[in-house]
């Protein structure tokens, strides 16, 4: 009897000594996974900041060693326009106009592209009624809206915690393009509504849209037209200089949104975006909602 | 009548700006002596040379920021370690293409620089410098 109870502590004894060996190991094979992972996250962070002091560099060579030179060059093609074009022929006179024309359309690349590095570091947001946004928005195109005939229809939009000029900029690119972006035969008819949704993560968000009649856009289009200064039509046929939608959808992505949208050749286009609802917000009274799914049909 | 600056000295690096700067203030009519300097040390070589009754002494600096060695910033710095008796009557303006918001509110505190011009240099920026800071000859002269 003694000799089993002996036997039996001797097993046990063993396998907890197993055990316990085997849980050491484990421990120190943990804490040198741990100190590999740190290493890895400090070796990104630092990588992170090179890039980032490579940004800014670069950012200030784009805002004052470009510009130097283009500046020389706009100088002296005006001073020879200015003293010697009675002299010039007819095809130094044209090559002059398109050295003055570069020069303008790189002016413009730069300050564009300045203003689009600049969107979305505002820090500083405050609660918004979109309602009266699209108004503002509006009134500002009344114009255009007269021009085209269109027929606009806005919904009451809830408030929002965000950057007030930038999401006011954001309504204005979208529907300045909706109406735009229409053959010269259709009265522009555009519906601005909003519903709530829920993403992959259980997150309530507010879903912007704005659609509109215009001539849409074919599937292969769709990613490319949120990037900076790309057109699908040739430069002059409609104004504008191709940052709106990445303006937008930059807007969109500092506001811990997204942005997509919904369009076929010839049968109009949505345009979606998201919003986090704010916090004290998150059970709306005074506004009509549905809750469903998220229904991008494209997510840049 | 706008009153006419009697000597004005242009600092830039960039031959091409200087080229162009010479012609804007030649053409301007508002200056009748025109100096050059490529760098900072040759424009504080050149007020120093002044003392010594060699140079024409400027009313007016139009001084560059960016440049080699001695840039805008630290030409000031040496240019205010000048006897204030010789720097007083010269008026120091920043010419500079940077739309940095550093250098701008920089030149609003600077005791020295007077005032911030945007390349490229032209007749109206000339005519509203003349009107701005060198009014009082006028007043004088009316």
């Amino acid at each position: 009897m003694l000799y089993i109870l002996l036997l039996l502590f001797a097993v046990f004894a063993i396998s907890f000594a197993i055990l316990w060996v085997h849980h050491q190991r484990l421990n120190k094979q943990l804490v040198i996974d741990l100190a590999q992972k740190e290493k890895d996250l400090a070796k990104q962070t630092y990588l992170l900041e090179l890039k980032n002091t490579e940004l800014k560099q670069y950012n200030y060579l784009a805002n004052h060693d470009f510009q130097e030179p283009l500046n020389t060059i706009s100088c002296f093609v005006g001073l020879l326009r200015e003293d010697y074009e009675t002299n010039f022929d007819d095809s130094a006179k044209q090559s002059l106009t398109f050295i003055e024309e570069a020069c303008d359309r790189m002016k413009n690349l730069m300050s564009d592209l300045n203003h689009y590095k600049v969107l979305g570091n505002q820090q500083k947001m405050e609660y918004v009624d979109t309602t009266q946004i699209v108004n503002d928005v509006l009134s500002k195109l009344s114009d255009d809206i007269k021009k085209y005939n269109a027929y606009i229809h806005c919904d009451t939009l809830p408030k929002i915690k965000a950057v007030p000029d930038e999401i006011r900029l954001l309504f204005e690119h979208l529907l300045s393009n909706a109406l735009k972006f229409t053959d010269s035969q259709t009265e522009p008819r555009i519906h601005i509504t909003s519903e709530m949704v829920i993403n992959a993560y259980d997150e309530k968000l507010y879903q912007f849209s704005v659609t509109d009649n215009g001539f849409g856009i074919s599937t292969q289009h769709q990613e490319k037209i949120f990037s900076i200064f790309q057109q699908l039509h040739p430069r002059g046929q409609y104004s504008g200089r191709g940052t709106g939608l990445a303006e937008a959808k930059k807007i969109v992505e500092s506001h811990s949104g997204k942005m997509g949208l919904a369009s076929e050749k010839g049968k109009g286009s949505t345009f979606y975006f998201t919003i986090p609802i704010p916090e004290m917000e998150k059970s709306p009274k005074n506004f009509n909602t549905k809750i469903t799914e998220n229904r991008y049909s494209t997510n840049v | 009548m706008r009153q006419s600056v009697n000597s004005v000295l242009l600092v830039d690096d960039d031959k091409a700006t200087s080229f162009f700067n010479e012609i804007i203030v030649s053409r301007h009519k508002g200056f009748n002596q025109i100096e050059k300097a490529f760098s900072g040390q040759e424009a504080l070589a050149y007020l120093k040379e002044i003392r010594d009754k060699q140079q024409i002494k400027p009313d007016l600096i139009l001084l560059d920021i960016n440049m080699p060695a001695m840039n805008g910033w630290e030409f000031i710095t040496e240019f205010e370690k000048l006897d204030k008796s010789f720097t007083n009557s010269i008026k120091v303006v920043l010419l500079s293409t940077s739309s940095c918001k550093d250098d701008l509110e920089k030149s609003l505190t600077s005791p020295t620089v007077l005032d911030f011009i945007h390349k490229p240099l032209s007749f109206d920026a000339l005519d509203i410098l003349i009107d701005t800071h060198f009014n009082e000859y006028t007043k004088i002269n009316a």
